[in-house]
């Protein structure tokens, strides 16, 4: 099977065959457009991706290759959480560092599956939550003033608006 | 050393702040609406993410739009809004004791041996009407009649429907909930009118028998 050998942000190169690769639609478009051959030992910079993330996400994409490309959603829907599969969520079992690099990496190679399950995990972290513990979950302090928050909570202006 | 230990710290630090705005709202829209609404009201950043993605806006403007339009349904019919639970129903009523609005206890969790004729309508002071909202055609009389004679009479009988005894009058639904001072039975309190700041989940369910004998689930903070 033909290799591409992607190069991560800190020199590390990973050989992976092009069918897995393929999974990232940055990297499809890419050779689509180069047309690149498969002779040449080309390799693929990524420099928004380091190794211990692009490691993980080619772990991933080895797994879900032979999934169906996941179907085009209605954004005004509100999306079900609860569907994770239990590798999926095995895999995600990161600490929150990882687990934001994930998405930054998913969305710049464009993989939509791992981007939604990634999306999916960060949801099912804040769903069910007040606000402090949201602020105490990700580390966020609360910059609001005391009025502003009473002007939050009673959340006016939102019907005010047309 | 250093320099190979300091991407994993950094890695180990990097949280929200380091997406960017669309990531953000990329991952709210994965959240139900209650859950948006605190996401809301957690920091600056994150309301103005909220507001500044029209899908988001849209759908907290509508969920206000369905809380406030819920509060005014129990505001207009205030008896949905309280559910007590009692063993004396000879001795309990409900008051909300922090606005100490106007509570009256509907005729039907009156003693058995209390007739209607014989209340008496100076002693009450307040009124008795013939139709009230939700009480299907029975009248009722002020929590200070009730008080005076149900000290009286302590022998009650079975109470159907534990949740119609009481009315509670109100003008600000979310800071109204309502108590049994007398006896200090547990009163609990529904979801429509908890206050914003307490949350659903910090609610401790509990499975109690009613007066009828059936289990039901209650939710008390």
């Amino acid at each position: 099977m033909p290799q591409i050998k992607l190069q991560s942000s800190d020199g590390e190169t990973f050989a992976v065959d092009v069918e897995i690769a393929k999974c990232s639609v940055t990297i499809k478009t890419m050779l689509e457009d180069l047309g690149m051959d498969e002779e040449e030992e080309e390799v693929v910079p990524l420099p928004n991706v380091n190794s211990a993330i692009l490691k993980k996400v080619i772990q991933w994409a080895t797994y879900h290759k032979d999934d169906p490309p996941p179907p085009e959603d209605d954004e005004n829907k509100e999306k079900r959480t609860d569907d994770i599969s239990s590798w999926d969520a095995d895999f995600l079992k990161v600490d929150q560092g990882t687990l934001f690099e994930l998405i930054l990496a998913a969305n710049y190679l464009d993989i939509k599956g791992l981007l939604d399950v990634t999306c999916k995990t960060v949801a099912n972290m804040i769903k069910g939550k007040a606000p402090e513990e949201i602020r105490k979950t990700f580390n966020i302090k609360n910059d609001f003033t005391a009025s502003e928050e009473e002007q939050v909570r009673k959340e006016n202006e939102w019907c005010e608006e047309k | 050393m250093y320099f190979q230990l300091f991407p994993f710290a950094v890695i180990n630090q990097a949280s929200f702040h380091l997406l960017p705005v669309e990531l953000i709202a990329l991952i709210f829209r994965y959240l139900d609406d209650d859950s948006l609404l605190n996401v809301f009201s957690t920091s600056r950043r994150w309301a103005a993410i909220c507001r500044g993605d029209p899908i988001l806006r849209n759908r907290i403007r509508n969920h206000v739009r369905e809380i406030q339009k819920e509060r005014r349904r129990v505001v207009l019919n205030p008896s949905i809004g309280v559910e007590v639970i009692r063993t004396e129903p000879t001795m309990m009523f409900a008051t909300n004791n922090i606005s100490n609005k106007r509570v009256t206890v509907k005729r039907d969790i009156l003693p058995r041996n209390v007739r209607l004729p014989k209340l008496n309508k100076e002693v009450s002071g307040g009124p008795i009407r013939s139709k009230t909202n939700g009480c299907s055609g029975k009248g009722y009389y002020t929590r200070r009649y009730e008080l005076a004679q149900i000290n009286k009479n302590v022998s009650g009988g079975p109470i159907k429907q534990p949740s119609i005894g009481v009315e509670v009058f109100r003008t600000e639904p979310t800071t109204i909930f309502a108590t049994n001072n007398i006896s200090n039975k547990q009163v609990t309190v529904k979801r429509d009118i908890l206050p914003r700041d307490v949350h659903f989940s910090k609610l401790k369910k509990k499975f109690l028998v009613d007066q009828i004998g059936e289990e039901r689930i209650w939710w008390t903070y």
